[in-house]
């Protein structure tokens, strides 16, 4: 009898202890777990600028001397929001904005640029590094995040068309620019 | 007996346990707290942020319409910390060695002159864009500079008065400093009212400097009591000298109660002793002494 319950005990005990070491086990989850947490949270360890890379880029274009705006050379002046239309379709606000925001063998950013009248017609269609944006604009339809795909960031501005005849009239600008996430 | 040797038993067992849950409590924390460390002392971070701050401004700058100029410094990090270089459309930012630079690209406007170079561990640096011609280039480097001045009294000139100018040199070697302020048309007092005898200074003389000669290369100026006036003139003559001449031993300015200062009250007088060793150019001197004449009269 004595033998008997001693054994009993015993089992008792262990039983105790195992059921003691699962609920350690999962506090002891809980703890790593939040401490996970915390350090993802509070530990920056990126810096993302694509936006704000982006961003600048389109004001550049449209304020920069050598960008899409209108540049009077005789008084050396550029008219933010004054598109010539010509130069726009002639191919030459084209080769002067590649020229112009060269990153030379390094290949950052690439930009498609609309110009559109008042009532949306399209008048014609530049690209900025148009390679890359080919390829770039295919993986930016795919929706795909993370550091293989790319990120495709549209501003639409109100801008002024300038004819030759020295005649304006309200446009609108659509700019794409498209960056690798890499 | 057996009852007690089994209750130490367990007692061991629980000790043991402790003990190897307290061992692994603190290798944890210790873990923990080295990560946290490694963490904060890590630069790559800054490094990162800058490299993409500067690279960014670098872009706006370009883009600017007009001329620019932007001194660039940051409040979080020191930016003599790093080494900067600006080649290859590729801002490399490293702290000693190029091979493990963080780096983040811009565009070169191609039809801006670019001078874009490398620097290492500079104060501050600045970005301009000016006539046409973009330039990166360090700014600022923190110099000490050790001057010699002796501190002057901080009070507006008063006597402007150039009405009548006594000069008076003890020797021989003085002569030609006494003769410049005599004879030189630059030194701006009527002609007919200059003078080199003592006994043409009177109440009314506008300026009177005594030149003596001194040993060594000591510079000494003495000035009339109460006479704020002439301190600032006599100060303004030793770092003068001081300036012309390096290795002058510059002393204070002394106040005096010789007759010959304390004659004409409310006007300057100043007694400047000179070391024999500064007078090896007496133009020199002479030329030091204008100036702060000038100096005092332009205030």
């Amino acid at each position: 009898m004595m033998n008997k319950l001693s054994s009993n005990a015993k089992k008792g005990f262990a039983a105790e202890n195992f059921l003691f070491i699962f609920y350690r086990f999962i506090i002891v989850c809980m703890v790593a777990f939040a401490l996970l947490i915390l350090v993802r949270t509070y530990i920056v360890t990126q810096i993302d600028i694509q936006e704000t890379h982006a961003e600048l880029f389109i004001e550049e274009l449209i304020l920069s001397k050598n960008g899409v705006s209108y540049y009077d050379p005789t008084i050396l002046r550029t008219y933010p929001g004054i598109i010539s239309a010509n130069a726009f379709t002639n191919g030459e606000t084209e080769q002067r904005i590649n020229s112009a925001f060269s990153y030379g063998e390094q290949q950052r950013i690439a930009a498609e640029l609309q110009l559109m009248k008042g009532d949306e017609t399209l008048i014609g269609t530049i690209h900025y590094n148009k390679e890359w944006y080919d390829r770039w604009i295919v993986l930016a339809e795919t929706g795909w995040i993370g550091k293989g795909g790319s990120t495709v960031y549209e501003e639409k501005k109100q801008i002024l068309l300038l004819y030759d005849d020295g005649t304006k009239e309200s446009g609108t600008l659509l700019i794409k620019v498209v960056m690798p996430n890499s | 007996m057996k009852h007690w040797t089994k209750k130490g038993q367990e007692a061991t067992n629980l000790s043991l346990g402790t003990i190897i849950q307290i061992v692994l409590l603190i290798t944890v924390v210790v873990a923990f707290f080295s990560y946290v460390n490694r963490v904060k002392d890590n630069s790559v971070f800054e490094q990162s942020y800058a490299s993409r701050d500067i690279a960014l401004l670098l872009e706006a700058t370009q883009g600017v319409p007009g001329d620019v100029v932007l001194y660039y410094s940051q409040p979080t990090f020191d930016v003599g910390k790093y080494s900067y270089s600006f080649t290859d459309n590729l801002l490399r930012i490293y702290e000693e060695n190029p091979t493990t630079a963080l780096y983040y690209p811009f565009f070169v406007d191609q039809f801006l002159e670019n001078q874009l170079t490398t620097f290492e561990h500079p104060a501050a640096f600045v970005i301009s864009k000016e006539k046409n011609t973009l330039h990166v280039q360090r700014f600022g480097d923190i110099t000490i500079e050790k001057t010699n001045d002796i501190p002057c009294p901080a009070v507006a000139s008063t006597n402007f008065e150039k009405l009548s100018l006594v000069v008076l040199a003890s020797e021989e070697l003085l002569e030609p400093i006494q003769k410049y302020f005599i004879e030189n048309a630059k030194v701006d007092f009527p002609s007919q009212k200059k003078s080199t005898a003592e006994s043409s200074i009177t109440e009314e003389t506008s300026l009177v400097l005594v030149l003596v000669l001194e040993e060594g290369s000591t510079v000494h100026a003495f000035v009339p009591l109460q006479d704020i006036q002439s301190e600032k003139l006599g100060c303004f003559m030793t770092n003068s000298l001081g300036r012309e001449f390096p290795s002058a031993i510059l002393d204070d300015v002394t106040i005096s109660d010789a007759t010959i200062l304390n004659t004409n009250v409310g006007e300057l007088a100043v007694e400047m002793h000179i070391g024999k060793e500064l007078l090896d150019d007496p133009a020199l001197v002479s030329a030091a002494l204008q100036n702060a004449l000038e100096e005092y009269y332009d205030e």
